[in-house]
């Protein structure tokens, strides 16, 4: 069953990148993102302290820590999302797609599979894709990732191969 | 501290922490206190809000997008309604009163002045997650396990304070009935179940679309009772009269740092979740009908219909009679629960706009109130406590005589919140009446209008009723002025900026009407 299709302003990429491709997708802008949530919650959690006092007796030091966790964990998944998006097409993504074109189109040249290796069947794919397409529009409640090697990611694989051919020849 | 740690963050991952609970809760040497503990939750569910809002402006999912297998659906009113929720949420984690070494001394007098459960922001995380899966579900299945996550979340929520007679026996009513309604969604699932071989809501809802039902023992008659029965079930848990019996009971007696979470959280996903059903039929052009003698009888909508006058009228009356506070409220709720199930029933653009927006205004003026009521509680009781083992809790309405001379901003805070409910313009609550009434005599529901335009008239009266108690009854000192200890800083600008928002609403309304104006052509317009 293809992945329902949507309107997207900007050409689509992948429909369901593996988690590998969204972290290495993603632009300075995101890891500033990421940076920012990660100082957010335990900067929140000081002025909180530091308006009303909780006046425990170990400190907040353990409190900070486990905020800080939180807030890397939380500026990941901002930073994930954002690069998700421009992979599905839905923000400016013009640098994505000309390095999506660069390296599928090497991929293709070596005749290597585009989205990697895979021992799974076709239906085990799809079925892999099914659960995490979209995914990540709700990352707030599940953290769910794509970690398979899928072959369905909504585009024409063979725009890579015909350049590939056109060049060769 | 990294087990800690590990507990908290596969907490935040919300599914995970579902099998991260038990373990940790039996955990020592956890080296945070509740307080923080309950800190680090709103600042949690600040994050939630900020990862749902980031995918909110996303234009193509408005019409909604199918996630894990078609289980759930993202569209752009659950992103919406998610963040509208997590940031509730995270409001209500805030109102305590400051730790003072009098209040930590008698904690067991005054129970729930300040966090001393753990477990406390955890069944607040649990709940959230149950509730915001259950404004994404689209399977019968998904539906019914994410409403039991949050529904045995907020049970046990109720019941955490053990060493309170009332909350233990409130919170076990809110169980036994809690568990009933939870039976009827499952029976009427189990129907539809059995008579179209289909659990998810798209498809069920494509063959009802077929045409109308003549009988409801053959062909798809006993889907649409099944589906009546999971609507009767719902009703039952958002407190719609003639199945609110058990919500009074509740609020009244469970602490109201409790209260304020079940009296909003739970309905806000519920109400949604029974429009994205009634949405479900619009789009497929379905309907829950019968032939009744050749004439389309709308059972969905009647039944709406009925739900909401009998709120209305029940909220009203019975409210009057009420002398504690947190009954009242209840009863309150009630009434307002009919003007949301009317909008949701007359089902124009114009009544599902009010909807949402009525959603909205009447979760952030009641949030307002509670938050109110519990500061009045600290003022009140936070070194003392209650004579009647009710911690810092104020229980009467009497127990706020000419609190306006000790607290004026409180006062002034509460009268403009009960006017808000009241429907008092140029307040926020005036305009969510108003839009209600308007879409509903709009689209020729005179009667229903009438109504509601009397009790909102007669339920004026009750909330005036307080703001005589407090402003013009004579003054008592219960606590030692001395001692007596402020709110914190946070509640207090809480509740600044809650009764700020409600009040100049009027100048800058687009922000939110806007908002709901476009969440509402989105259910309509795909």
């Amino acid at each position: 069953m293809p992945a329902q299709d949507v309107p997207r302003p900007y050409p689509l990429i992948d429909s369901d990148p593996h988690a590998g491709r969204v972290i290495r997708y993603m632009r300075s802008s995101d890891y500033g993102v990421w940076a920012g949530a990660t100082a957010a919650g335990p900067g929140l959690l000081y002025l909180y302290e530091k308006v009303d006092p909780s006046k425990y007796r170990h400190g907040i030091n353990p409190a900070l820590r486990l905020t800080t966790f939180l807030g890397f964990a939380a500026g990941f998944m901002l930073a994930y999302q954002q690069s998700s998006f421009r992979l599905w097409g839905l923000k400016e993504n013009q640098a994505e797609v000309a390095r999506d074109k660069v390296e599928m189109s090497a991929l293709a040249k070596a005749g290597k599979p585009l989205y990697g290796e895979t021992d799974m069947s076709d239906y085990l794919q799809g079925v892999a894709a099914r659960n995490s397409t979209w995914s990540q529009l709700k990352l707030h409640a599940m953290p769910w990732f794509n970690l398979v090697n899928h072959n369905q990611h909504g585009v024409d694989n063979s725009k890579y191969t015909s350049e590939t051919s056109q060049q060769s020849s | 501290m990294c087990v800690s740690m590990l507990y908290f963050a596969l907490t935040v991952m919300l599914v995970l922490g579902i099998f991260s609970l038990m373990t940790a809760v039996a955990l020592p040497n956890v080296n945070i206190s509740p307080v923080l503990l309950t800190r680090v939750a709103s600042i949690v569910l600040l994050y939630a809000a900020a990862l749902s809002f980031n995918a909110l402006d996303i234009q193509a999912i408005g019409s909604g997008v199918g996630i894990y297998s078609g289980l759930f659906q993202v569209s752009s009113v659950s992103q919406s309604i998610d963040t509208f929720i997590f940031l509730v949420g995270a409001m209500i984690l805030l109102p305590w009163a400051p730790v003072t070494n009098s209040v930590m001394a008698g904690a067991r007098s005054v129970f729930s002045a300040v966090p001393t459960i753990a477990e406390y922001p955890l069944m607040i995380l649990f709940t959230t997650c149950g509730a915001t899966f259950l404004v994404s579900s689209a399977d019968l299945v998904s539906v019914y396990l994410s409403i039991e996550l949050q529904s045995f979340a907020v049970y046990i929520l109720a019941t955490l304070y053990r060493d309170s007679e009332s909350a233990t026996s409130a919170g076990l009513k809110y169980f036994l009935l809690g568990g009933l309604s939870s039976a009827l969604i499952l029976l009427g699932s189990v129907l539809v179940y059995a008579y179209t071989g289909l659990t998810n809501l798209e498809s069920i809802f494509t063959l009802l679309s077929v045409g109308g039902v003549e009988n409801l023992t053959t062909g798809l008659g006993p889907c649409i009772i099944g589906l009546t029965i999971m609507v009767v079930g719902f009703l039952f848990k958002v407190s719609a009269a003639p199945f609110h019996n058990w919500s009074p009971d509740v609020y009244d007696g469970v602490p109201t740092i409790v209260t304020t979470w079940l009296a909003i959280m739970p309905k806000i996903s519920i109400f949604v979740l029974l429009l994205e059903l009634q949405s479900g039929f619009g789009f497929t052009g379905a309907s829950l009908s019968l032939l009744v003698d050749g004439v389309p009888f709308d059972v969905w909508k009647n039944l709406l219909l009925v739900s909401s006058l009998l709120s209305l009228i029940i909220g009203t009356v019975v409210g009057l009679a009420q002398y504690r506070i947190k009954r009242l409220f209840a009863y309150s709720t009630i009434s307002h629960v009919g003007f949301l199930l009317l909008a949701l029933a007359v089902n124009s653009e114009e009544s599902i706009e009010s909807f949402l927006f009525y959603i909205v205004q009447y979760s952030i003026t009641n949030l307002n109130a509670f938050l109110i009521l519990l500061a009045f509680g600290y003022m009140l009781y936070s070194t003392v406590g209650r004579k009647d083992g009710y911690g810092t809790d104020v229980q009467f309405i009497s127990d706020l005589s000419g609190q306006f001379r000790a607290n004026p901003l409180l006062g002034l805070a509460l009268t403009l919140t009960l006017f808000s409910m009241a429907g008092v313009p140029p307040l926020v609550g005036f305009f969510g009446k108003q839009m209600v009434l308007y879409s509903a005599v709009h689209s020729g529901y005179y009667f229903m209008s009438l109504v509601a335009i009397i009790v909102s008239v007669i339920s004026a009266s009750y909330y005036l009723k307080i703001v005589r108690v407090i402003h013009f009854d004579a003054y008592t000192n219960v606590q030692d002025a001395v001692q007596a200890p402020k709110m914190t800083n946070v509640h207090s600008f809480a509740i600044a900026t809650l009764t700020m928002a409600i009040t100049l609403f009027v100048f800058k309304p687009s922000i939110i009407l806007n908002s709901t104006s476009l969440l509402a052509l989105t259910l309509f317009h795909y």
